[in-house]
């Protein structure tokens, strides 16, 4: 029956006349059978051929590549005679004739077009990375409505691209008239999905609290991060499934929007964009195109590995690959396989009528189902492409080649197979004037933003520069036009894109245009000019204006007035021009492998705080970076230039960009990193496979790095030799050696200001060979990379040698730090050898010694020779200190246990304090305390940290919690920042727990960098299989309006509560700007605080949304959530039932997030039993539906119990969040 | 030498964020025995008899943290049996005789009974037979740890190094380290969790710091690093380690805050 009803509607939906049907949307229907009714002819021929230009998909390496296939060829659906395409390159759609292959139209949006089309109804629709969904007559290809999915206009950097800050890459799927789609691809952001009316664009739901959720990423470890849309919809049953881009989708009540499930850690290392389904079960993709079967009621897997993409037919499966077989799904929801034939189907199969068509790299072949159910394979086309898909539909048989090459079969031979070439022609020639103009500004790589349309200078960047240039015009006509002509030229919007400017002012990426022109007469004023000069490029990056002679004073007055920082201004006869010089104010570089030669292990970078927003992602591959588990060094951030290693080289990354400025390759290094870096469990050859690839080294936690970043010159070891790169251009200066045979390989090396200091030979400890430890875990036991014999200092910029120093032990690389003028250093042997040693009740032997050396003579200043432990030290120039102790972490050598710190005054050389502390991350010199991995203690005192518990103000011990992941944690001024499942960070200045940055993966090693201005993660994960949400390169800055979410283990310890807020149905946790700690109510993520909390509930049930969609002035993440039916609360605030009664001032948060009108939701509200506020009616005192309204009453009382009622007039009740604060000051009775 | 240097010198990284479960406690209830390889190395195809015997030491043996199998090797001069640890040849035995109690024995019978039972580890010192050598360690270790606050759940056990009924046992011992057979020192061990032998202090080694450093370490809030780098090395042992009782560590500690690990 359920047969039945599936080909009575498809037979209404997609009947096109003629007895053909329409292929309506990716692989034919809402459940993505890629089967479909339309009976072809027996035998097809060849009638058109259009060639584009193959795809570039969007992300960028391997594994992402197979995961999320939306985009790496056309993918057509067909309606009333008509193919229709979207571009990712040209920014547009558009429509072929079914019959010849002409072009009937083509329309420009505002973004790449990434996703499958979908038609109903004589309507295309579409989503874009604009973030909008576009709708268009099929017909003619007007514009019929367009509807922003992002919660706003804002714009970033993603994959190379200039797009939404919430890319709409919710593939759509529709059914009865419905629209399923959405925006956002990092849960951090905000994530928006949607069901929504095809006839006008109205919303039915929106469910925009779920990217939120606390819940188990991959490894069961838990972040505020549920699934991020990337992918076609697929709908099964009652169910809507949203691809979740690299994992298994997740579950939504097609009806109400509400998440069902979501199986992102129980599922494993599996999933991926490509999902189809029948109303019972749904195939998910796993690797290659082989799919898992999963249940549609729950998501459970219930085979892991089924077979390759299938087309379903009902329960009938047919699964492609080198062969195809049939099977069926029994009740049990099992397969038993019914026939298997021989017939290559290795990149795609459909039904057809009661044909199967398969494609594979030997062609295209026409299997005929007889009624018996016997398949035979009746028609075979051998063309000279790889055919990577197929439709049938309108009585043709279309087929996508992997170069781009569109083809279509039909019934009848042609006498002319019509080819349609898409021919470019190239911009129009330079005048002198533009080119004098372009060289001028002397940038020709990065990004470049116009405003004002100017054909002589668009032409002359396109032909004499690199620059991917974003043109903003007023005239919205000119938009098209300019994109109709450099469209025609060949010149896509991947190179040039048009955008049109409406006024208020777009919000444009900050710091990534490395050249901005505006042109004249396109006028400015303030807000434009500081708007314009937030989005330039630090360290050189240019705005020209092209003005008259009288707006040129102008604009030179206002330009005064803004004072920006680091702002120059210089005019010429054609223009003026503003160079944003040097840094961001108040940023900082990260180099050598913690921070600088001192080994504070912080970044001094101030600009790096939370909120963080993301700024970049994507546009750089993992496959440029060192295998994740070999723990290599980390990336080093200077002037602008992320610089990172591969096996083979070393690479730079624009900070604010991403975009790679240039690699080097160094002929030996991957013989270096041979068991340094990576090892034999490291298998190069197979990035898909889900196995176990590179287990866990020390790497550069042992042995450290192998190259330092620098303002001029990144130097790298190799074997023997320094090499001196050019780090503006990555060109091969210099190459150092020692010049003596003794020496066989470089060590040690780090940059203080003029000087490059070099360890010389790695130090060997004998006897060490056959340990037991050793033999127990080899790779944990490796000392001999841990140490130089000697140190060699040169001078930096000429190689000349100054002085060295041989070591009695070893020069152990963790301990060679530098800070005003002196050297500082433990010759010594590794930690475990000194306990072995210690146990057997042996003293260590003669030699071991901490030194103090001036770094410019090599004189040695002090030698310490008591109490010389462990194999680290940190050095703060701020108070003259040094820091002795070891670097115990995870990934680390046997025997570094952080047990015991010793400080000393640098200038008078005494021991400041000697404590038995327990740690356990590289110590992390922060101002005036050490940080570690959760523990805090005062750096002038090793006493342990306090703070005030923002509830109780009691003393409370300094921690955080940290959820799994590898890894150091990382400080900057602001934040100390790790992977704790997913990202995560703790906000130094405020009490609330840990942060999530939830929807991407941060490093294995170390990579959460906070530095010249931008929290730096650069794609650290290379041979990782798991399914985290994205996993990609990107960048975050501070972004006062965005939301995060924090949890702790806080535990109320019954003191009377002085200042709390409760904030009812968020995610998590966060502290607001007055300095309440406000908890999530229900308890849901991380530990329950303990805080008694009674509530009585009528019609009781939860809403949240997007903080985004609420207006506030300060709390939109209070106000955006909400209980409804609660009719009272009673808060207990002290454990003593004889506390003293004290007077608060409750302030009662509110917003009307159900789209009431006046009067349709009114209430009383009682105090400690007193009524405060008579008919409340929310909407009528916001105004408006989304709005915060904060009702604060002072003068109560409470002693043990805070009490709330809620007495409803009219409708239900709803709350946002109390807040209660102990008033300083006596009141009144 | 001041405690606080020596603090450094034995195990124990503490992360902050660890599990509130102690060191020992974890390890009982989470972490299983590695287990042995018992290898019957033969030349000639295994006879009726031999095979018998073969089956009847992988009856006696089956419950123990080992796996049995019979290897055909040509380069040997006659059949013999080998025990090996991770890639490590503890001992051979020419027959079955030699591998009687293998894997039972009374003192580990003892012990895991101490384990099992809420112990924090029992310390087993392991004497060479010479009382000038063996009192005063012996001294050392009752004084500690009768002056220890967890004196109540630390069991100090003696073994000499010629004892015929322990003598796998001592075997075992003597493998934790490679050198240890060649240094005749008393020693001690600290056993701990599903029969895990820490790396021992020895002669001068066995001090009263190094002794409270060891409780220090199995008192511990366990945590990743531990757990990633646990030390020790497992003896075979025949014994079912489900369900242990409680941790008695817990009520000392819960008991004495003071004792908690700062």
């Amino acid at each position: 029956m359920k047969l039945i009803a599936i080909f009575f509607s498809l037979f209404v939906t997609s009947l096109s006349g003629s007895g053909h049907y329409d292929w309506p949307m990716w692989r034919f229907d809402h459940g993505r059978s890629a089967s479909t009714p339309e009976q072809l002819a027996d035998k097809l021929f060849l009638q058109w051929q259009v060639n584009y230009s193959p795809r570039e998909p969007v992300w960028d390496d391997p594994l992402n590549q197979n995961l999320m296939q939306y985009d790496r060829i056309f993918e057509p659906i067909v309606a009333e005679n008509k193919l229709f395409i979207g571009f990712n390159d040209q920014d547009k759609v558009s429509a072929l004739d079914i019959s010849s292959g002409m072009e009937l139209w083509h329309f420009f949006t505002d973004g790449p077009v990434r996703l499958p089309l979908a038609y109903s109804k004589g309507k295309i629709f579409f989503t874009s990375d604009d973030g909008y969904l576009y709708c268009l007559s099929a017909e003619s290809g007007q514009l019929l409505w367009k509807k922003m999915l992002a919660p706003a206009s804002n714009k970033l950097l993603g994959n190379k691209r200039f797009i939404s800050m919430w890319p709409a890459r919710g593939g759509i799927v529709i059914q009865d008239d419905v629209i399923y789609t959405a925006s956002s691809i990092f849960p951090l952001m905000g994530t928006f999905i949607y069901a929504i009316n095809a006839a006008d664009g109205e919303i039915i739901w929106k469910n925009e609290g779920t990217g939120s959720n606390y819940i188990l990423q991959p490894h069961n470890s838990p972040a505020f991060a549920d699934i991020a849309p990337q992918g076609c919809f697929t709908i099964s049953g009652d169910r809507l499934l949203v691809a979740g881009g690299r994992s298994v989708p997740a579950g939504f009540d097609k009806a109400t929007g509400e998440k069902l499930f979501y199986q992102l850690a129980p599922s494993g290392k599996t999933g991926g964009a490509f999902t189809c389904a029948n109303d019972r079960v749904f195939f998910n993709h796993h690797r290659e195109r082989l799919t898992g079967m999963y249940d549609s009621e729950n998501g459970k897997k219930l085979i892991p590995v089924a077979g390759e993409y299938p087309v379903i037919e009902g329960d009938k499966i047919y699964f492609s690959g080198k062969d195809i077989t049939c099977v069926f799904l029994d009740e049990s929801k099992k397969l038993d396989t019914l026939w298997t034939i021989d017939v290559p189907a290795g990149t795609d199969l459909i039904k057809a009528g009661n044909c199967l068509y398969a494609a594979d790299s030997s062609g295209i072949y026409a299997v005929r189902i007889s009624g018996s159910g016997k398949p035979e394979l009746v028609w075979k086309y051998s063309p000279e492409k790889v055919i990577d898909r197929l439709v049938a539909s309108n009585g043709k048989l279309i087929a996508v080649a992997n170069d781009g090459t569109i083809m279509a079969f039909g019934d009848k031979a042609a006498d002319r197979v019509l080819v349609h070439e898409k021919a470019v022609a190239g911009p129009r020639k330079v005048s002198g004037k533009i080119q004098r103009l372009i060289s001028s500004a002397g940038i020709s790589e990065g990004y470049a933003l116009v405003f004002g349309s100017d054909m002589g200078l668009l032409s002359g960047l396109m032909k004499e520069t690199s620059l991917r240039t974003v043109v903003y015009e007023k005239d919205r006509q000119k938009v098209e036009a300019l994109r109709e002509h450099f469209n025609k030229l060949g010149i896509h919007a991947d190179r040039l894109m048009f955008l049109e400017f409406e006024k208020p002012n777009p919000v444009l990426p900050k710091y990534f245009s490395s050249l901005t022109v505006i042109n004249e007469n396109f006028g400015f004023d303030n807000e434009f000019l500081e708007m314009i000069y937030e989005s330039t490029r630090p360290y050189g990056g240019k705005i020209l204006i092209r003005t008259g002679r009288t707006e040129r004073e102008e604009l030179e007055r206002t330009f005064l007035s803004l004072n920006l920082y680091g702002a120059v201004m210089k005019s010429d006869r054609l223009y003026s021009m503003i160079t944003r010089e040097g840094s961001l104010e108040g940023s900082s570089a990260w180099t050598h492998n913690y921070g600088d030669i001192a080994n504070t292990v912080k970044s001094d970078d101030k600009r790096v705080r939370a909120p963080l927003g993301i700024l970049w992602f994507g546009g750089n591959s993992n496959m440029d970076v060192l295998p994740r588990h070999g723990h290599g060094p980390g990336e080093q951030v200077v002037d602008g230039r992320l610089i990172i290693e591969s096996l083979n080289g070393i690479s730079a990354r624009d900070v604010y960009t991403g975009r790679v400025l240039w690699k080097r390759d160094f002929r030996s290094l991957k013989d270096d990193f041979w068991l340094v870096y990576y090892d034999e469990s490291y298998d190069e050859e197979n990035p898909l496979d889900p196995k176990y690839n590179q287990v866990h080294l020390p790497g550069s936690n042992a042995r450290g790095t192998n190259f330092i970043a620098t303002r001029e010159y990144v130097y790298v070891i190799e074997g023997d030799t320094c090499h001196f790169v050019d780090i503006k251009t990555g060109d091969l200066i210099k190459s150092f050696t020692t010049g003596d045979e003794e020496t066989k390989e470089l060590g040690y090396i780090g940059v203080y200001e003029d000087l490059l200091i070099l360890g010389k030979n790695f130090s060997e400890y004998t006897g060490l060979e056959n340990d037991s430890m050793k033999i127990k875990n080899p790779k944990f036991t490796d000392y001999n990379l841990t140490a130089s014999n000697e140190l060699i200092v040169v001078n930096r910029f000429t190689g000349e040698r100054i002085w060295s120093m041989e070591s009695n032990h070893g020069f152990i690389h963790n301990s060679v730090i530098a800070g005003d003028d002196i050297l500082f250093c433990l010759d010594k042997l590794p930690q475990y050898v000194e306990t072995k040693l210690k146990r057997r009740g042996e003293s260590p032997p003669e030699g071991s010694r901490l030194l103090y050396v001036d770094i410019r003579s090599g004189r040695i200043l002090n030698e310490v020779t008591e109490d010389v432990f462990g194999t680290w030290l940190g050095y703060s120039s701020e108070h003259r200190l040094l820091l002795q102790a070891t670097r115990p972490s995870r990934d680390m050598l046997h025997g570094e246990e952080g047990n015991r710190m010793i400080t000393y005054n640098v200038l008078t050389g005494e021991k400041i304090w000697d404590k038995a502390l327990k740690y356990a991350n590289p110590p992390i010199i922060h101002n005036d305390k050490i940080y570690t991995n959760g523990e805090g203690f005062h750096l002038l005192t090793g006493e342990i940290l306090f703070e005030k518990d923002p509830l109780t103000q009691e003393d409370l011990k300094w921690n955080f919690k940290r959820e799994y992941g590898c890894g150091i944690v990382a400080a900057s001024e602001h934040l100390l920042t790790f992977r704790s499942a997913s990202a995560g960070f703790v906000n130094l200045d405020v009490f609330e727990g840990t942060g999530s940055l939830g929807g991407w993966k941060a490093g294995c090693s170390t990579n959460l960098i906070a530095a010249d201005g931008v929290l730096n993660s650069p794609d650290y994960t290379r041979t990782c299989q798991c399914p985290y949400q994205n996993q990609t390169s990107l960048a975050l800055v501070y972004m006062p309006w965005m939301t995060y979410w924090t949890n702790s283990n806080y535990k109320w310890d019954g003191k009377k509560i002085r200042q709390f807020g409760l904030n009812l149905n968020a995610p998590g946790d966060r502290t607001s700007e007055n300095n309440t700690l406000w908890m999530e109510y229900p308890f849901v993520s991380g530990s329950d605080p303990g805080i008694p909390v009674r509530m009585d509930t009528l019609n009781y049930y939860r809403i949240r949304k997007e903080p985004i969609s609420v207006v506030s002035r300060g709390t939109p993440w209070v106000s955006a959530s909400a209980l409804c039916g609660v009719r009272s609360f009673e808060l207990t605030i002290a454990d003593d039932e004889d506390v003293t009664e004290t007077w608060y001032t409750v302030k009662l948060y509110f917003s009307e997030l159900e789209n009431k009108k006046p009067g349709e939701r009114v209430l009383n509200i009682s105090l400690q039993g007193e009524e405060v506020l008579r008919n409340f009616d929310i909407v009528s005192e916001a105004g408006k539906t989304d709005k915060e309204v904060i009702k604060s009453f002072t003068g109560i009382r409470a002693g043990r119990t805070l009490r709330l009622d809620l007495i409803p007039l009219e409708g239900n009740t709803i709350i946002s969040g109390v807040e209660m604060i102990e008033e300083k000051t006596a009141c009144k009775y | 030498m001041k405690p606080v240097y020596l603090r450094i010198l034995v195990l124990s990284g503490i992360l902050s964020m660890a599990c509130t479960t102690k060191v020992s406690e974890w390890v009982l209830l989470n972490s299983e025995a590695n287990n042995y390889l018992l290898v019957y190395y033969h030349k000639d195809p295994v006879t009726e008899p031999v095979k018998k015997q073969n089956e009847q030491i992988g009856r006696e043996i089956n419950s123990a943290n080992i796996q049995f199998r019979s290897i055909l090797r040509n380069d040997i001069e006659k059949p013999y049996y080998a025990l090996i640890y991770g890639n490590r040849l503890f001992s051979t035995y020419n027959n079955h005789a030699e591998l009687k109690n293998l894997s039972v024995s009374p003192l580990r019978e003892k012990i895991a009974s101490e384990l099992m039972s809420g112990m924090l580890c029992v310390m087993l010192y392991l004497k060479t037979g010479n009382p000038e050598k063996d009192a005063p360690a012996s001294e050392i270790i009752k004084r500690t740890v009768a002056a220890s606050p967890f004196r109540e759940v630390v069991s100090v056990r003696e073994l000499d190094r010629s004892s015929t009924e322990e003598k796998h046992f001592v075997s075992m011992l003597l493998n934790v380290e490679n050198d240890l057979k060649e240094i005749n020192e008393p020693m001690l061990f600290g056993i701990f969790a599903r029969f895990k032998a820490l790396e021992p202090l020895l002669a001068r080694g066995i001090s009263t710091e190094n002794i409270n450093l060891m409780i220090d370490f199995l008192t511990a809030d366990c945590s990743c690093l531990i757990k990633d780098n646990l030390p020790g090395t497992d003896i075979l042992f025949t014994n079912n380690w489900e369900n242990p009782l409680p941790a008695l560590v817990n009520r000392i500690l819960d008991e004495n805050p003071a004792l908690l690990h700062h």
